[in-house]
């Protein structure tokens, strides 16, 4: 990662700090714009199209099939169909020749609109994130030019573009939520911390190896049982508070179904099935590595960092949707270890792989659907037909890229215990 | 408090207002309401936000005028292809997309009660579905003279989902047996073949565009036809779906004998991506004699409008809010209701308590409203929660519907006067010679 920093610092050159951030900024918002508005890749798109609909017909999150999420994304989405309806955006506009299915969604295509509206709030989302980024490198390094530079190898990853603002994703308010949490604690408030981890476990569960690392962190930042339980106490009145409605409606079902539906299609699924194997394996692995936290004092976040991203790159490994990996990208970021340059480079072909496998799959909903440039679009598509058969390798350079995390991940760890062991205390990059 | 505080407070105050609002009492309201003079058909819709909105007129000859489904569930009971339990969350959806489009009259039945229920029903206004891929020998076991085919018989309505009707029929929990002669039985058509009701538990879906009236209007795509029939030989009927190369229709209204069937060739496994086409054909009130009069699409926030030239005997509107995943939908009898008067027809709206199932949701001009509220009734309705269905409170449709008071006050009146039941809760018929 230093290495990718130190290139982008000296690709800057001269450029201070706020100017680093400034024009990532810019960059970042305009080629989101420009790919988002041409290849917005219809299959999330409908599903939140679906979810708002419900919405609106007054069936809530969970009355009618469409969202199929832990609620805390599903309140965001509320807002922003409230936000879209109230300007009379329309959702969408049905593609008939394709007869009503395919695949496994319906075919409406997105309004420019109404992508655009969820969009927004995806982009304010990556803003945020490389924004808290900045704060937590700022408070390790106090420097003020590589926190600036952290945000912007964030902001300006292919991949982070890609699943804001191609996939519509909401994988980045799972990990603006955590680093929240990382964040208060590090400022010593435990009880908001755990607030925000609340949120972050009911939007997706990766955050789960993280939150129980952070107890550990929680102890060996004061030693204080109190204050660990402040940190405990938080998630659960947060999980409990976020959950109640779905509780009392009788939903729990339903919202877990992102989880429980990919644990059945596990069974014919080689990969899968693995997962669930190794869940019970890794959340071992991670309470003896969160007793190691808790009981040799370690207060170092960038290890820490590694240690949140190994269970979580092995269950990737093996059954990695390629929006996943977004959320191991900001603790690699955070190791702050040059070798981690390595999975981010290729995370970022990874993200240039899926975004070609999906513009040539899928564009062909866009042309004749009144979006602007929509001949041009169709030539791109044409262009990128080859890729439609590069399914294969898009999976296998998946596999290979959580297994570049795991490798260079436990390389990192060895390179940082070791000196520990020695008493030499932990290396930093 | 520093910046990043502040930020990371705005994100979870945000969540929190975005679960305040998702499960607060809904903050939309929909309506509908249309009349008809001397200029057209009017209508109007009732919106506190903008969206797209279609209103479609629609003629039948027929006296149908279906407001109440009788659902088929018995696994206590009965076997159903493949197993209830995908069946029973279908089901559940089905009623919710239905209430959406403000067609309540929804209950689920066991093959004893709905036995009972088809011995009183008003044959115009009730509607049986089964969805179950078998049928209960208690209704049906291949013969002509079985409860199910008299009541098609007597002019009842079946609404088949999900299944080859009268292929299998199931005669306990775990036992099906199936039997010949079920397309000639329920089409009427003589010599009729069986392999004209198409039965393949995989997916099939027509290709191409679904290009008809029926689901240009109403955003229908039936693409299915693993169930779907071919209509060979058969007079009456509309297809509203598509037709495979082998013929076979996804989606067909019959007449059957002296009743009529809806056929819908879909399976369970895609449920979420058609069922709000079933339940818009449903609440839109087709027939098999339906014709598409008219059509416009416009905004709520242009909320009125005029269909100018629709004519015909009997029509009826349907108005629907959103894309073809409607927000709210409603249909509104015309000249079905009053067709000689020249008074200006009924008005209807719905109110946004809908979603919280509250009965008396359907408001009615002050005129009709004191006649219809004394014979009102409400009941909670057997529903089998342990199945995983769960219950609703279901209002009772016991407003007389216009067919069957043209019918009691025409010179051939088939089945009588109709009356209220106040213990099954449907419209039924009184008549000592019913058969």
């Amino acid at each position: 990662m230093i290495r990718v920093l130190d290139r982008l610092e000296s690709f800057y050159g001269r450029l201070t700090a706020r100017q680093i951030l400034l024009w990532s900024l810019v960059i970042g918002i305009a080629v989101r714009v420009v790919v988002g508005v041409f290849y917005t890749y219809p299959v999330e798109d409908n599903y939140w199209i679906l979810a708002s609909t419900n919405f609106t017909a007054g069936e809530g999150l969970y009355g009618l099939p469409g969202y199929y999420y832990l609620p805390v994304w599903g309140y965001v989405m509320v807002l922003i169909t409230a936000f879209v309806n109230a300007l009379g955006i329309p959702y969408g506009t049905y593609l008939e020749d394709f007869g009503g299915a395919i695949k496994d969604c319906d075919v409406v295509i997105p309004s420019m609109g109404y992508s655009l509206a969820v969009m927004a709030a995806l982009i304010v989302l990556d803003i945020m994130v490389g924004y808290l980024l900045h704060r937590v490198v700022m408070r390790i390094t106090g420097d003020e030019k590589r926190s600036a530079l952290a945000a912007a190898v964030w902001f300006l990853c292919p991949l982070t573009i890609a699943m804001s603002c191609i996939r519509l994703m909401f994988e980045n308010l799972e990990i603006f939520l955590l680093l929240a949490s990382i964040l208060l604690l590090m400022d010593r408030r435990p009880v908001p911390a755990g607030l925000a981890m609340g949120a972050c476990l009911l939007s997706k569960q990766f955050g789960i190896f993280a939150a129980i690392l952070l107890i550990g962190y929680a102890y060996a930042q004061t030693r204080d049982l109190r204050y660990t339980a402040g940190y405990v106490l938080g998630t659960l009145v947060m999980g409990l508070v976020l959950m109640a409605p779905v509780l009392i409606t009788g939903d729990l079902e339903t919202s877990m179904h992102w989880l429980t539906s990919r644990a059945e299609s596990g069974s014919s699924s080689s990969g899968f099935n693995l997962t669930l194997y190794l869940v019970p394996v890794l959340a071992a692995a991670t309470l003896v590595m969160t007793y190691l936290v808790a009981k040799k004092g370690i207060t170092d976040i960038p290890l820490i960092s590694l240690m949140m991203v190994l269970p979580v790159a092995i269950m990737m490994m093996v059954s990695g949707n390629v929006q996943y990996y977004l959320f191991l990208l900001p603790f690699l970021i955070l190791a702050m270890d040059r070798f981690t340059s390595i999975p981010y480079a290729m995370m970022s072909i990874l993200a240039v792989f899926s975004l070609l496998c999906f513009i040539s799959q899928c564009s062909i909903v866009y042309i004749d659907s009144g979006w602007p440039l929509s001949d041009l679009i169709a030539s791109v598509a044409d262009l990128l037909s080859p890729f439609e058969d590069m399914t294969g390798t898009y999976e296998h350079w998946k596999a290979y890229t959580g297994a570049s995390v795991v490798l260079v991940v436990l390389f990192s760890l060895y390179r940082r215990v070791m000196p520990m062991r020695r008493g030499q205390g932990a290396v930093s990059g | 408090m520093r910046g990043e505080h502040v930020a990371i407070a705005a994100v979870l105050l945000v969540i929190l207002a975005g679960m305040v609002v998702a499960y607060a009492p809904p903050i939309y309201s929909h309506g509908f309401s249309a009349w008809e003079d001397e200029d057209g058909i009017h209508y109007e819709y009732s919106a506190n936000h903008t969206m797209d909105t279609h209103t479609v007129a629609i003629s039948s000859s027929t006296s149908y005028d279906i407001t109440y489904l009788a659902v088929y569930y018995d696994p206590d009971g009965y076997a159903a292809v493949g197993g209830w339990d995908a069946r029973a969350e279908m089901l559940d959806d089905l009623g919710t997309q239905l209430g959406i489009r403000s067609f309540d009259g929804y209950g689920y039945y066991t093959a004893a009660e709905l036995l009972d229920l088809m011995k009183t029903a008003d044959r115009d206004s009730v509607a049986i579905l089964f969805a179950s891929g078998a049928l209960p020998d208690l209704l049906y076991d291949g013969t002509a003279d079985c409860p199910l085919l008299e009541w098609l018989g007597s002019g009842g309505a079946v609404v088949n989902v999900a299944g080859c009707l009268g292929k299998y029929v199931s005669t306990g929990p775990g036992d099906i047996t199936e039997v010949s002669g079920y397309a000639e039985l329920f089409t009427g058509v003589e010599g009729k073949s069986d392999e004209d009701f198409n039965d393949n538990p995989g997916t099939l879906r027509v290709s191409g565009e679904i290009d008809n009236d029926y689901a240009r209007s109403l955003g229908v795509y039936l693409t299915e036809y693993s169930y779907g029939i071919r209509c060979d030989g058969m007079d009456d009927y509309i297809s509203i779906g598509g037709t495979s190369s082998q013929g076979y229709s996804t989606a067909v209204i019959y007449r059957s004998g002296g009743g009529m069937v809806m056929n819908f060739g879909m399976t369970v496994e895609y449920q979420v991506h058609t069922l709000h086409y079933l339940a818009q054909v449903l609440a839109a009130g087709l027939d098999y004699t339906s014709e598409i009069l008219g059509y416009e699409s416009g905004s709520t926030s242009d909320p009125t409008g005029l269909l100018e030239g629709v004519s015909g005997d009997d029509v009826h509107v349907y108005g629907y809010i959103g894309y073809t995943r409607a927000v709210f939908g409603m249909r509104v009898n015309l000249r079905s209701h009053r067709p000689d008067t020249g008074e200006p027809a009924v008005e209807h709206h719905v109110a946004a308590e809908r979603r919280d199932r509250v009965p008396d949701a359907v408001e009615y001009d002050e005129d009709l409203h004191d006649v219809q509220r004394r014979e009102y009734r409400e009941q909670d309705h057997h529903v089998r929660e342990q199945q995983g269905v769960q219950a609703h409170q279901l209002p009772h449709p016991s407003l007389p519907h216009a067919a069957a008071l043209d019918r009691a006050a025409a010179p051939v009146a088939v089945y009588g006067p109709l009356r209220v039941d106040p213990v099954v809760g449907v419209p039924q018929v009184h008549d000592e010679d019913h058969p």
